[in-house]
C-alpha cells in the first residue's frame, strides 16, 4: 500500500478535510468506471443488434462525435447524460452498493486491518483485526454470493442453489473451491458465534 | 542480466521510479492481471504535483497498473479515442500514452520492456484540444529521445514483436 493511500485513510478516519488532490483522483476514478460501464453496455448492444454509434447518437439526440468520446474516454458526465446514454442502450443500472474504502486499501495490500484502527467515521462500525484465514473466508463468502450471477445456467434449467449449478456446469476444481469456501464459511460462523461484542 | 534485472537496477539507482497506484482497485477487479509502469524522476515529480493535469494522469496510470480494460492500438488510426498507440514503425517500438478530457491533453512516450511492463521516458507533452492553439508534436524528436534514453539504461531492446496488440498488453479494448 502506498503512503499516499495510507494518508487517504488517515484523513477519512480522523474526519480531516480531504485534500483537493485526493478528491480529484477519486473523481477521475469514478469517471473511468462509468466510461467502462457505458462502453461495455454499448459493445453488448452492438453485438446483439449491430447498433452503430451514429444510430445510438440519433436515438438520444446527441452528436455522434460526443457519443464516441463519452464511450472512449473518462468524462465528467452529468447524471442526465448518463441516464440518456443508458436509456439509449435500453439498459438499467443494477442495484448500486458501496464498499468501505479502508477494506479495499487493506485488501489490496494483503494485510489485516490493524486492531487499533477504529473506522467509525468511515463506515460506522468497528473493524477488528482478523487472522488471515478469517479474511480469506470473508472473501470466499463474497465470491460464493457472486458466483450465481457469474455462472450461466443451461437453457430451461432453473437455478435452485449455487452448489447445484456449480456441479452441473463447472469443472471439478471449481466445485472443490466452493466446497472449501463453504467449510471456511462454517468456521467463520462458528468464530463469530464465539466472539464477544466489543 | 535480464531486462527485469536491469529495470530493478535502474530503480535502485533512482533513474527509474515505479509508479504506485493512487487508489485501490474496485471491488470485483481483483482478478485482473496487474501491469507495471516506470517513469523517470522528472515525470514522477510531475505526477506528484497538485496540478489537475498531473492528478488526472496519475489516475489514468493507476487504471493502467490495476490492469483495467485499456483502449490501445498498434495503429495510428482508430475508430474510438485511444489511450495508447504505437508510433509508426514496429521496429522503433515507441508508444504514446494519451491523457484525455483535460485542457490541455497530455502525451507520454516510452517503450514496453515486457508484456504489461511499460517504461515512460519522455513527457509530459501538452497538446491543446483547440485547433487554434494546437502545435504539431515532433514525433521524430521524441523517438530519438526515447531510443537514446532506453539505450543509456538497458542493454536489451524494447519489446517489439509485430502487430498483435495482445503481445504487449492484457485486457485490451481495440480502439
Amino acid at each position: 500500500m502506498s503512503t499516499f493511500q495510507t494518508s487517504i485513510l488517515h484523513e477519512i478516519q480522523h474526519g480531516k478535510p480531504i485534500p483537493l488532490r485526493t478528491r480529484l483522483l477519486y473523481r477521475r476514478r469514478l469517471q473511468h468506471r462509468i466510461q467502462r460501464l457505458l462502453r461495455k453496455a454499448f459493445h453488448e448492444e452492438q453485438k446483439r443488434t449491430d447498433l452503430t454509434q451514429k444510430e445510438y447518437a440519433e436515438r438520444i439526440d446527441k452528436d455522434k462525435s460526443k457519443v464516441n468520446r463519452w464511450l472512449s474516454i473518462p468524462s465528467n458526465l452529468t447524471l442526465e447524460t448518463i441516464s440518456d446514454l443508458l436509456l439509449g442502450l435500453g439498459v438499467d443500472l443494477d442495484e448500486l452498493s458501496f464498499t468501505p474504502l479502508a477494506d479495499l486499501i487493506y485488501e489490496a495490500d494483503g494485510k489485516t486491518i490493524p486492531f487499533d484502527k477504529t473506522l467509525n467515521s468511515l463506515n460506522n462500525r468497528v473493524v477488528v483485526s482478523n487472522p488471515p484465514w478469517v479474511q480469506f473466508a470473508a472473501v470466499a463468502e463474497r465470491k460464493e454470493r457472486e458466483w450465481p450471477r457469474m455462472l450461466k445456467p443451461a437453457s430451461g434449467v432453473a437455478i435452485s442453489n449455487t452448489a447445484e449449478v456449480v456441479q452441473q456446469q463447472n469443472p471439478p476444481e471449481l466445485v472443490n473451491v466452493l466446497a472449501d469456501c463453504s467449510k471456511k464459511k462454517t468456521e467463520l460462523d462458528d468464530l463469530r458465534a464465539r466472539m464477544e461484542p466489543i | 542480466m535480464s531486462i527485469l534485472g536491469e529495470i530493478e537496477a535502474r530503480w535502485r539507482e533512482g533513474r527509474l521510479i515505479k509508479v504506485e497506484p493512487s487508489y485501490p482497485r474496485a471491488r470485483g477487479a481483483e482478478t485482473l492481471e496487474p501491469r507495471e509502469l516506470y517513469v523517470t524522476p522528472e515525470i514522477s515529480e510531475f505526477l506528484a504535483s497538485d496540478r489537475e493535469l498531473a492528478v488526472n494522469a496519475s489516475a489514468d496510470f493507476t487504471e493502467f497498473i490495476h490492469g483495467e480494460r485499456w483502449e490501445a492500438s498498434v495503429y495510428s488510426v482508430h475508430e474510438f479515442y485511444c489511450r495508447m498507440s504505437r508510433l509508426d514503425k514496429a521496429g522503433e517500438a515507441v508508444w504514446e500514452i494519451r491523457v484525455w478530457d483535460i485542457e490541455p491533453q497530455l502525451r507520454f512516450y516510452g517503450h514496453f520492456a515486457k508484456r504489461n511492463i511499460f517504461i515512460i521516458l519522455c513527457g509530459p507533452i501538452e497538446k491543446s484540444r483547440s485547433r487554434f492553439f494546437r502545435r504539431r508534436i515532433d514525433h521524430d524528436r521524441i523517438k530519438q529521445i526515447c531510443i537514446s534514453t532506453w539505450r543509456s539504461m538497458f542493454s536489451d531492446d524494447p519489446l517489439a514483436e509485430g502487430d498483435d496488440i495482445n503481445v504487449y498488453l492484457s485486457n485490451i479494448d481495440p480502439a
